[in-house]
């Protein structure tokens, strides 16, 4: 910042010495990437190179490393590759990749009595990564979810079709009757037969913790985690680093990285420059839309970005219970006033207009098409029939990450043409959905994105818009919707066995969420991510988005590349 | 004998009034004078933005239009492209579209009024900051010499950017008044010392000892005496402090603390442009231009006044 000094004279040395830095840096960042020496793509011609270190960057730290309480996309793949459990996802891309395996269980499980018993043998070789180093036995799984009431998990209501959960989420009791640990059997007892339980239980809700460490560190266990998984965390240091270190005690096929560090507080911009200049090899980052733009018109880095569909809706929420949303003709008229189309462009075209809650890809998702606005006559005319004839003023909260503030900035303007007259309250993402997840800070109205955790309808509609599973802390019904006939459906859909019968009843809940109106879908979102030519393993799982364990550096090629000044393609390529 | 006439005493034309001295001396720097010829452009555009945009330039600085349609060379475009690329320069958009189809003059216009509304009050309020506690330490001494000199050495042992982060910060974002307390709270020190030392130099000349023994008291001295005698160091201060200011208020907005979308600043235009820079080039360009040239013309203002006050400086360099 420019002080004039007392009687000095600041001219124009403090100003080059203020422009200068930022045309260096923008030199810099025009300047064409050195030509990449890899083939590329996700795929590697050679045998795969084990060992080595790899960077990853992202903008903003996890939201928690306890697999109780961390339930944020871009942290999922860093808990998912630390704390593994009973079950896991076929390593695969695709729908092959929602095929089932075994993980830390020695197979598949046993059913029995009519569905409502679910047998698991934890494997023998299963143990805790250094420096617990023992086995795992049933008990950890057991202790670890009845730990997710005592923490008041996002997760806890995925589990209460088992016996005793229930009255658990009433505060009645602490310890789950239907979950029994002997030695190294497993055995979950459920209220009725349910066919979407081995994907809930493949969830990383359910990883075993260890008793005597979450005891030792009740409070930071993300400082003190210990793996089950093909990686371990070595180093935490918020807003700076996680660094993950591939697990000597995992019993599964271990992760062809020695080490991946992830750095924190690297924007999106700056990490595309990173990963072109080779200083970083990837990220949990949305490609920015100019280097979208520019990378996919590059003939080599092309290949590098990965555009994947995101099993992804991203929507506004409005609080039922909250004026002027406990009016449904208000929701609508919100629906009505959002132009669609406008806020796909904010994503360079990575995304579908969403008319329907369910997304594409996902099972049951039919497209609807409703509130293909704007209609901002209609939304006026829903307005004043609401009783606010002279519009209304709210507060719109979201997320400062790319392109949030421009995509609201958006709403915002297509809200005010219809007399909703909106204050923007924005926020880092971790501190912001937190925030919006605690009931008693009665967020009226917000932006959210709910990726699929399973590929099952009910993902979607159990979680974010159930009654029954309205919590005071971690809750992501944010809408606070309770409609006791869409509770019934969605509960009735997840209790019938027949894919078919399931997917039918998911159409019809999708129809009466959009007739209700407790949220405002507005796109379906395609994820772009961007990997170094050097990196080999990359490809978006449906349910994992990236598994890192199967990271590798690929070999150097056997004769340097010649390069070719200021160009961007391989010299081999 | 013939009487010799008796001489008629006239006044020298050559002999001015102080202030026209100044204003000569100030006009004789080609340097300054454009430096003043473009602040007063950018200032008359800026109270005139709401005239400049909606009847001369037809736009609006708030209006999206993302999903409009313009004719360029006869051929009908998007205002923003399918993959979110904005319109580059063009008759309807002279300096090209923001991300979400805006016209950028008129931001930049409008941006104007909020970057030397806030710089200038910011200064102002410093100045009044500053002056009564310079006066105080230097005329007084003592305790209160102590006391405000230490507390001026303290504030300004804090790096400015990051006092006017957490300011901004612990304050209400986005708001113009507490962006201008902001400003003053962390310049008011600088003057404050060039204050105090000028004071303590005047205070021990003749004028103020002649003032004293006519009976005059310490405001009138103060008052009558002593200010007007700061008004060089104070005009050479307010113009480069400005400079800082827009700077200032630039790099908060630019980091999110400062003013908020939609409202336009110099500084939240740069960085809502960045995700697209290299793209839509014109986005941070050309704030950025404005903001160079503003803050060049403040200090080639400033150091032309400086100048033009103490000419011995000039010569002496």
């Amino acid at each position: 910042m420019s002080k004039p000094a007392a009687g000095g004279r600041p001219g124009i040395a403090p100003l080059l010495a203020r422009v200068l830095p930022l045309l260096v840096t923008l030199a810099g960042c025009m300047r064409g990437a050195a030509p990449p020496a890899y083939v590329a793509g996700p795929a590697l011609e050679g045998p795969k190179h084990r060992g080595g270190r790899a960077v990853f960057v992202r903008e903003e730290d996890p939201d928690f490393l306890d697999p109780a309480l961390s339930y944020g996309s871009y942290t999922g793949p860093v808990i998912e590759s630390v704390f593994r459990t009973l079950l896991d996802y076929a390593n695969a891309p695709g729908m092959a990749g929602t095929r089932l395996v075994p993980e830390l269980a020695q197979s598949l499980p046993e059913v029995r009595e009519g569905g409502t018993l679910y047998c698991f043998r934890v494997r023998r070789d299963a143990r805790f990564s250094p420096p617990l180093r023992r086995h795992i036995t049933a008990a950890d799984f057991k202790y670890a979810m009845e730990r997710l009431y005592k923490v008041g998990s996002p997760g806890c209501n995925f589990y209460r079709g088992i016996v005793g959960v229930r009255r658990v989420l009433a505060g009645q009791n602490s310890v789950i009757p239907g979950i029994i640990a002997r030695g190294d059997s497993l055995y979950f007892r459920l209220e009725r037969p349910d066919p979407i339980f081995t994907s809930v239980l493949a969830l990383p809700f359910t990883a075993p913790v260890p008793r005597e460490v979450i005891e030792r560190h009740p409070n930071d266990f993300s400082q003190h985690t210990v793996a089950t998984g093909p990686f371990m965390i070595t180093e935490f240091v918020p807003r700076r680093r996680v660094v993950l270190v591939r697990n000597p005690d995992y019993c599964g096929e271990p992760a062809w990285l020695d080490t991946l560090e992830l750095r924190l507080g690297v924007s999106p911009l700056n990490a595309v420059a990173l990963i072109r200049r080779g200083l970083a090899d990837g990220g949990f980052f949305e490609v920015p839309p100019g280097d979208f733009v520019r990378l996919e018109s590059d003939p080599y880095w092309k290949n590098q970005v990965m555009v994947a569909d995101g099993i992804n809706t991203e929507y506004l929420f409005m609080n039922a219970g909250i004026k002027p949303f406990d009016d449904v003709r208000v929701r609508q008229a919100v629906n009505w006033a959002l132009d669609r189309r406008a806020i796909v462009k904010m994503y360079a075209g990575k995304a579908t207009v969403a008319g329907e809650f369910l997304p594409p890809s996902m099972p049951g998702y039919e497209p609807l098409a409703r509130y293909q606005g704007p209609d901002t006559a209609r939304a006026r005319r829903l307005l004043r029939e609401a009783g606010y004839p002279q519009g209304v003023d709210v507060t719109l909260y979201g997320w400062t990450v790319e392109p949030g503030p421009r995509e609201l900035a958006l709403v915002q303007q297509q809200l005010t043409d219809v007399g909703i007259r909106v204050r923007l309250d924005l926020g880092e993402t971790a501190g912001y959905t937190s925030m919006a997840e605690n009931v008693s800070n009665h967020v009226a109205f917000g932006i959210y994105g709910w990726y699929a955790d399973y590929v099952d309808a009910s993902n979607f509609f159990d979680p974010l818009l159930n009654g029954h599973r309205i919590q005071a802390i971690h809750n992501i019904n944010l809408s606070l919707f309770d409609d006791s006939k869409t509770n019934e459906m969605i509960e009735r859909a997840m209790a019938t066995p027949d894919d078919s019968a399931r997917i039918a009843l998911y159409r019809k809940i999708d129809r009466r969420v959009m007739d209700l109106a407790p949220v405002a879908p507005m796109i379906h979102l395609y994820e772009s991510r961007l990997y170094s030519p050097r990196l080999g393993g990359w490809y978006r799982h449906v349910t994992r988005l990236i598994k890192l364990e199967q990271l590798y550096l690929k070999s150097a090629p056997r004769e340097p590349p010649v390069a070719t000044r200021g160009s961007t393609r391989p010299a081999h390529g | 004998m013939s009487a010799e006439p008796i001489p008629v005493l006239a006044l020298d034309p050559a002999v001015r009034s102080p202030a026209a001295d100044v204003w000569r001396r100030f006009a004789a720097d080609p340097w300054a004078m454009s430096g003043l010829a473009f602040l007063a452009l950018m200032l008359l555009a800026a109270l005139a933005a709401p005239l400049l945009v909606k009847d001369v330039l037809h736009q609006s600085a708030f209006r999206q239009r993302v999903m409009d349609r313009v004719t360029v060379g006869g051929r009908e475009v998007d205002v923003v492209s399918d993959l979110g690329i904005p319109i580059g320069p063009t008759p309807e958009f002279p300096l090209g579209a923001d991300l979400v189809g805006r016209d950028v003059l008129s931001r930049i216009i409008y941006g104007a009024r909020i970057s030397l509304a806030i710089s200038g009050f910011g200064t102002l309020l410093a100045l009044l900051l500053g002056l009564a506690a310079g006066l105080l330490a230097g005329f007084y001494r003592g305790v209160w010499d102590t006391v405000i000199s230490r507390f001026v050495d303290a504030m300004m042992a804090i790096p400015v950017l990051l006092l006017a982060i957490a300011l901004a910060s612990v304050l209400r974002q986005g708001n113009l008044l507490m962006m201008v307390l902001i400003l003053a709270l962390v310049n008011w020190t600088y003057l404050a010392r060039i204050v105090r030392a000028e004071v303590l130099s005047l205070r021990e000349r003749d004028f103020v000892e002649a003032a004293r023994a006519l009976g005059a008291n310490d405001a009138a001295i103060l008052a009558k005496h002593l200010l007007p005698n700061l008004v060089g160091p104070v005009i050479v201060f307010a113009t480069l402090s400005m400079a800082g200011n827009i700077l200032l208020e630039s790099a908060l907005s630019f980091l999110g603390v400062g003013i908020q979308p939609p409202t336009p600043s110099w500084g939240n235009m740069i960085q809502e442009g960045l995700p697209l820079y290299n793209v839509a080039w014109w986005i941070t360009l050309f704030p950025g231009i404005a903001i160079i040239l503003t803050v060049l013309s403040l200090n080639l203002v400033g150091d032309g006044v400086k100048h033009a006050l103490d000419p011995r400086a000039r010569s002496a360099a």
